[in-house]
């Protein structure tokens, strides 16, 4: 029941941002001096968060996680995304 | 779904056949990534219907993994109802305290996914003038995505602006929806050691979006800052809470920066 209220709740908030956004377009309304900026970051600031949480369950870092996301990242810039996601996967699945 | 598309240069005017090169590349990429949601959805419980539910009515793969982390246990965490022998007042309360409980970690993997989504606003604002319509604002909005949105402001009018948009916009979501179900159908059916590498690629596909993003030192300083503030966080907060938490904590100095 949770999962079906979480991914109904999910879902009409995610529409309401898209519309919000292709809405104020079309009136020509933008966004605050501080918007470029906070953009930008909140992907990076979110994205940490999520590594390190699912590399850290419950505040305890695993280390097969951990080398998964670490190969994962180092490989992103010369190999591209689904490359460095095989390879982070494989060298977390070799660690017992 | 924040992968790169390898769209052209700005300007150019592309054709049908372009938009699908760029469309089927992308659902490619997006299939893959929705295949490990679909298998990640199922390792933690879900059924395949709720993980397929998921990418159909959300169709943003950022948040769908962020939630299914924040809501990884929103079940374990809810304290157990006596049994019979306790009284039915202590049952009762511990019933309400349960639905309290659950409705609270609900609400709070919702948030947490949301913020993911916040891009999505931006993105929609970067599409301009291409639906005039209310009717064609509010049928297309669930199709914008960075894909989508970065392949169609490429192009010079807004009919190839719209064209653009809607060709990768429904090829791309046709291709998360179809990987979920894979994902989430075979994740289903692989033995438990193999299921077990599925966590292994979640964090990896999440620090492989993360690793191109970081540029500047100031962009390693806010993934620092969010990290050490989710870390610690995550001993005392419930799940959910810690990655909105980050995000929230270090936005302000971002912003101061820029």
């Amino acid at each position: 029941m949770s999962v079906v209220l979480f991914v109904t709740g999910l879902a009409v908030t995610t529409y309401l941002l898209r519309l919000a956004g292709v809405s104020a377009a079309a009136s020509g309304r933008v966004g605050g001096p501080g918007f470029g900026a906070a953009a930008a970051a909140l992907p990076v600031a979110l994205l940490a968060a999520v590594v390190t949480v699912q590399a850290a369950p419950g505040g305890a870092p695993s280390v097969r996680l951990a080398v998964a996301a670490t190969v994962a990242g180092l490989c992103a810039r010369r190999t591209g995304f689904l490359p460095a996601v095989l390879l982070g996967t494989l060298a977390g699945a070799l660690l017992p | 779904m924040g992968r790169r598309t390898g769209t052209p240069p700005p300007g150019r005017r592309g054709g049908l056949r372009e938009d699908l090169g760029l469309a089927l590349g992308a659902a490619g990429g997006a299939a893959v990534y929705s295949a490990v949601f679909g298998a990640a959805a199922v390792e933690r419980g879900w059924s395949v219907w709720e993980a397929v539910l998921a990418s159909v009515a959300v169709h943003a793969g950022g948040s769908q993994i962020v939630g299914l982390a924040a809501l990884d246990d929103v079940g374990t965490r809810a304290p157990a109802v006596p049994g019979a022998t306790a009284a039915a007042s202590v049952a009762l309360s511990a019933s309400v305290s349960v639905t309290v409980s659950v409705a609270v970690s609900v609400a709070a993997a919702v948030a947490t996914a949301s913020l993911v989504n916040l891009r999505l606003t931006a993105f929609g604002l970067a599409l301009g003038d291409v639906f005039p319509t209310r009717w064609g604002r509010a049928l297309a909005a669930h199709l914008v995505s960075d894909e989508s949105v970065a392949a169609a402001v490429t192009r010079e009018s807004p009919r190839a602006r719209r064209r653009t948009f809607l060709v990768v916009g429904s090829v791309l979501f046709t291709g998360w929806v179809a990987g979920t179900v894979v994902g989430a159908t075979l994740g289903a059916a692989l033995p438990d050691e193999a299921r077990r590498a599925v966590d292994g690629a979640a964090v990896a596909a999440f620090a492989a979006l993360l690793a191109p993003l970081l540029r500047t030192r100031a962009d390693l300083a806010v993934a620092a800052g969010a990290a050490a503030t989710a870390l610690v966080s995550s001993w005392w907060l419930p799940a959910g809470l810690p990655v909105a938490l980050a995000a929230l904590a270090v936005l302000p100095g971002a912003v101061r920066r820029a």
